[in-house]
């Protein structure tokens, strides 16, 4: 999310059919992190417009009359410097073969604003992964914090969640809880890479941490850990529950070898 | 395409031993006993390897079966699309099949003889034997071969309308919850266009759920989303009649299970405990793992029923929602087998528990 508040993107929007056209613009208008959106009721149109107008990424209707959003996609795709394309579709037949032409993503119309958002994150993260040097030294495996006047080290892997407090963090462990002066947002820069995520705006979650999501329905979302519950928002529910669905797929929260971290 | 043995194609030829005795059919020496249980065998196992019919990789197995039995140089099976299985040396029998196939009679040259089969009187496919055995064993064998494949047509008809049966117990969309949540959807448009938003959205998750026809089976993560959307619907029609907790536990999100076997007992626990209740009620869904197994529950504080009454909607005599319990119990049996149907726990004044478990893995279904 830092990334989509630093860089920001020129999207090309084409749908045939009108109103679904201007409702994604509006949404990608109202999307943090995207500076320029135009928009297309055709393919053809769209293929006029994008050497000029060098979007980076095409969120693309599939059916429309004439050429299609797969046959776009296509020529597209033997572009030198392509832009992603994320395909927004009724339908879910397709998928298959969306994928197959390298999109980045796949959104089932009607749109929510959070899944928007969590394709633009995709698109960012396609688009950083050449440019962005990786990054060799795990800087913050370990947190020194201030302990009765002596630095002591708070490992990551005993983590449950973090809790920002204005510049510093909260750190919650099962041996009580550290404060540590650091923002939110740098602490997970660092830590999103190896099983934290983002849930709320003050908060960054271990994802094996989680023991339980508890659902109001009316909007309150909690995922219960074993140091507390932690309040997940609307915008970052979508993808806790991919990630989470993610992690117990590969198993990591099996026969209550819960593991405490990597 | 399946070529001719000993290259041997068929995954069921491994099950299926060479038989020992060779040309029972063919010598007519069918004299004790035993010779006649070998060829009772023998043509178990032809019949068996035919149940796919002619183009399945198991024909492979008919053929050097009815090779044996005929005590022949080669066998041949050819299939009406052309797909040909042998047995013995493949004979160049283009032109005899084709005169098979345009006559639907007995054709012959030299020691190779070709026989239509038939299922029902519509031509299926060729049978084609080489070397001297009698012709009236060829016949035999291409009325024994009819038979099998017609055999192997109605039991996978069978198949088909057993699951066309499930497909058909699906459950239906109400038309009484759609039209309440439009109505209530219409009236934030005015009022609250953000909210009026959020519910289509959810009206959009819940339909597409609903009208899923790809796979049989999702994950429970994805059948809990489609239960979160229609409670958030129900809520905005019922207010704060309606009182929900939803809780789950991450390892078993991935489970898979058929489709909509949560949600209709989510909607018969806000349709009894709920909708018709002075002040509301409210409802529970869990979901957790149980050592192999995924045990999920749906509760309700309403009115409940006595046990018989239970009993009965199980047993197909009830009414209304319950019968989205029955239906969800069937397809669960169905699927997982017998012992794993739903568990519904109540009373009168003492309201419901409906428990449903599935094991966290089973072997064949996978959600897609």
């Amino acid at each position: 999310m830092t990334a989509a508040a630093t860089a920001g993107l020129r999207v090309l929007v084409v749908d045939d059919v009108a109103p679904a056209l201007d409702e994604m613009c509006q949404l990608l208008r109202e999307a943090p992190g995207v500076t320029s959106v135009e928009a297309a009721a055709d393919a053809l149109t769209a293929l006029r417009m994008i050497p000029t107008t060098t979007p980076d990424a095409v969120f693309l209707d599939i059916s429309m009359p004439g050429m299609d959003g797969l046959e776009l996609a296509g020529l597209l795709g033997r572009m030198t410097d392509p832009p992603a394309i994320v395909f927004v579709t009724a339908f879910e037949q397709h998928a298959v073969s969306a994928y197959g032409v390298g999109a980045v993503d796949y959104l089932l119309k009607p749109v929510s604003a959070e899944r928007l958002g969590a394709a633009l994150g995709r698109v960012h993260r396609v688009r950083n992964a050449g440019a962005a040097p990786a990054q060799a030294v795990d800087e913050l495996a370990a947190v020194p914090v201030e302990l009765g006047g002596r630095t002591r080290f708070v490992r990551r892997a005993d983590v449950r969640f973090a809790e920002a407090q204005g510049d510093y963090v909260r750190l919650h462990t099962r041996n009580g809880s550290h404060l540590v002066r650091i923002p939110i947002s740098r602490l997970e820069e660092h830590w999103r890479g190896v099983g934290y995520v983002r849930v709320h705006r003050s908060y960054l979650l271990a994802v094996h941490a989680v023991q339980e999501l508890r659902s109001d329905v009316s909007g309150g979302l909690l995922a219960h850990t074993d140091v507390g519950d932690v309040p997940v928002s609307r915008r970052h529910a979508r993808e806790l529950r991919d990630r989470l669905l993610d992690a117990a797929t590969r198993g990591e929260f099996d026969s209550g070898a819960r593991r405490d971290g990597r | 395409m399946v070529g001719a043995d000993p290259g041997g194609v068929a995954a069921g030829d491994a099950q299926m031993p060479v038989p020992r005795r060779r040309g029972l059919l063919g010598r007519r020496a069918a004299s004790g006993a035993g010779e006649s249980m070998d060829a009772l065998a023998v043509g178990i196992e032809i019949a068996t390897a035919l149940r796919d019919g002619l183009a399945a990789p198991a024909a492979a197995g008919a053929t050097r079966r009815l090779r044996g039995l005929l005590d022949a140089d080669a066998v041949g099976l050819i299939g009406l699309d052309g797909a040909h299985t042998w047995s013995g040396h493949e004979v160049a029998a283009d032109a005899l099949v084709d005169d098979v196939l345009r006559t639907d009679r007995r054709a012959a040259h030299g020691d190779v003889t070709a026989l239509p089969l038939r299922v029902r009187d519509e031509p299926a496919g060729v049978l084609v034997v080489a070397g001297a055995v009698p012709d009236a064993a060829v016949r035999k064998a291409a009325e024994f071969v009819s038979d099998a494949l017609h055999r192997g047509r109605l039991e996978s008809s069978a198949d088909a309308a057993e699951q066309a049966e499930l497909r058909a117990l699906r459950a239906e969309i109400s038309p009484h919850f759609v039209y309440n949540a439009l109505t209530t959807i219409a009236s934030f448009v005015r009022s609250d266009a953000t909210r009026a938003r959020e519910l289509l959205l959810d009206f959009a998750l819940y339909i597409r759920h609903n009208l899923a026809r790809h796979g049989e089976y999702t994950t429970l993560a994805g059948e809990f989303r489609a239960v979160e959307a229609y409670l958030a619907l129900a809520r905005s029609v019922l207010g704060e009649r309606l009182r929900v907790q939803v809780r789950i536990a991450p390892e078993v999100l991935p489970v898979a299970i058929p489709f909509l076997a949560l949600q209709p007992l989510v909607e018969n626990a806000v349709q009894h405990g709920v909708e018709h209740r002075e002040g509301g009620g409210s409802v529970q869904v869990s979901g957790e793992a149980q050592g192999e197994d995924c045990v999920i529950a749906v509760e309700d504080d309403g009115p409940g029923m006595s046990p018989e009454r239970a009993e009965d909607v199980l047993a197909g005599r009830g009414t209304g929602a319950s019968l989205g319990l029955l239906n969800v119990d069937r397809r669960l049996r169905a699927v997982f087998g017998a012992g794993y149907g739903l568990v519904i726990e109540t009373a009168p004044g003492a309201g419901t528990r409906v428990v449903v478990r599935v094991p966290r893995f089973h072997p064949g279904v996978v959600a897609t």
